[in-house]
């Protein structure tokens, strides 16, 4: 089975276990990526900050790139980039106005999207189209693990664009069930952790993810799975700064949902890049 | 007219507002806000903008879609925010020199390399000043251990069309003249 693939910037660079395990861990389960060529970044929350009509055509050209390279269906693994590129392409697909606006942008590139493509968020591929019972013959190790599913914000959110309800999400427990691991449930699933406030306002970027942390350190998760490089930036990287910026000790190690998925498949620490993560020697204690 | 403005460019409504406030209820922010969100929209509603621009509240909008979520009146405030920052960006006003020094790195590599490089934005970010020298020293700390990690802000490829990238751009700043006369 082969689905088209937005890397995204983030994944490309410090974030790169998020798409070594994903490629990996697909690969087992017999899904090729097939990755747009030339994509761009999609603008993250910066651009639509500095010029929103520029950001939404940065994300328009993707759309008509995918199009053009007949890819149907394109999966995002990356929350924001899913936000931004699913939004547009809802926006373009659902009025005929904006969809003549962003073209005659489009246009002046030499680019037309005709609204043919399908922007999906790689829990939802994975959980939803892919299916849960073909994962779950394919596990080998059972995860024997209480685990927080850490959804965050961008794809349960805006309402346009939600993958299921934002109140109360199932998609990557289900995951974590049929892995082997029990889901604990916790009222910060979609708590936003603040995203990138930790570099324009660190006091209260910290203060935000400090807040999740909290939240899932009244559970008795053992680990906390995440899907999108920003939510995993903020939890994994900056725990240790919170720890010592508040004083308080965490000791949650946080990992990708699917270096999960690839550890349960049989695959090694290696092939999942675990030990990037900072909290990774948490796990062995 | 800010209301205007921000209309256009958000295409959202202030006006549609009734201030029930769920937004600033749901707002994960709001506890470091001059104004909620509600009160926000109230301001806007009233074309107070120097007082709207004042604010620190859009600049703090973590962009969750919580309040968009939640609005009643189907209004989404994290657009409005997008649309403050938009026209306050336009006429040179930022928070702090942080976020300045960010968001112009990110479009300078917007329209160099049509991607986010983080390995040119660290060096830059740190030659610009974009960090105290505390926060830096506890940075260096945090980088020695990501780069133990082989964790390392890495220098991505540029895109092969990266015209595409500027004619779009051009496209977008000439629509906006042509809108103002
Ligand atoms: S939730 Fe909507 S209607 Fe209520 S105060 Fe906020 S913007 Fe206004
Ligand atoms: S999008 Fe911004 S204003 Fe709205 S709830 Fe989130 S942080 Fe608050």
């Amino acid at each position: 089975m082969k689905v088209g693939y937005y890397p995204g910037c983030s994944l490309k660079g410090m974030e790169d276990a998020y798409s070594i395990s994903l490629i990996s861990s697909f690969k087992v389960l017999g899904i090729e990526l097939v990755e747009i060529e030339d994509w761009n970044c999609c603008g993250a929350s910066v651009i639509p900050s500095y010029d929103y009509k520029f950001a939404n055509a940065l994300a328009a050209r993707n759309l008509a790139l995918a199009e053009e390279q007949n890819l149907r269906t394109i999966i995002a693994p990356c929350s924001e980039c899913y936000n931004r590129l699913a939004y547009i392409n809802y926006k373009m697909k659902n009025d005929a106005g904006y969809m003549e606006k962003m073209n005659k942008i489009l246009s002046e590139a030499g680019l037309e999207y005709r609204g043919t493509v399908e922007v999906k968020h790689a829990v939802d591929f994975l959980v939803n189209d892919f299916g849960i019972d073909k994962i779950k013959e394919k596990v080998k190790n059972p995860i024997n693990k209480k685990i927080a599913s850490y959804y965050g914000c961008l794809f349960v959110r805006p309402r346009e664009i939600s993958v299921e309800s934002a109140e109360n999400p199932k998609t990557m427990d289900s995951l974590v069930e049929a892995l082997g691991g029990t889901p604990v449930d916790y009222d910060g699933k979609t708590k936003c952790c603040g995203a990138s406030l930790v570099v324009s306002n660190e006091k209260v970027g910290l203060q935000t993810i400090k807040n999740v942390l909290d939240s899932i350190k009244e559970t008795e998760a053992e680990i906390i799975v995440t899907s999108c490089p920003l939510c995993h930036a903020n939890l994994d990287t900056q725990q240790l700064t919170i720890e010592k910026e508040f004083k308080v000790n965490y000791m949650l190690p946080v990992m990708y949902f699917t270096q999960l998925l690839g550890l349960a498949l049989g695959l090694s620490e290696r092939e999942v890049a675990l030990n990037k993560n900072l909290t990774y020697e948490v796990l062995k204690v | 007219m800010i209301a205007e403005e921000v209309s256009k460019i958000s295409g959202e409504n202030p006006f549609a507002c009734f201030q029930c406030g769920d937004c600033t209820g749901s707002c994960p922010v709001s506890f470091a806000m001059d104004y909620g969100p509600r009160r926000m929209i109230h301001l806007i509603q009233l074309n107070l903008e120097e007082e709207v621009l004042k604010a620190n509240t859009h600049w703090l909008c973590a962009s969750c879609y919580n309040c968009t979520y939640r609005c009643p009146r189907n209004i989404s405030f994290t657009r409005i925010s997008y649309a403050l920052r938009n026209i306050s960006v336009k006429r040179g006003i930022y928070p702090n020199k942080t976020t300045k020094i960010f968001y112009e790195i990110f479009l300078d590599h917007m329209l160099k390399y049509g991607r986010f490089n983080e390995g040119i934005f660290v060096r830059e970010f740190v030659a610009k000043g974009g960090k105290g020298l505390k926060e830096l020293l506890r940075d260096i700390n945090l980088g020695l251990k990501l780069w133990k990690k082989g964790k390392i802000p890495k220098d991505v490829d540029k895109i092969d069309k990266l015209d595409q990238i500027k004619k779009i751009y051009e496209a977008c700043v000439k629509e906006e003249k042509e809108d103002k006369q």
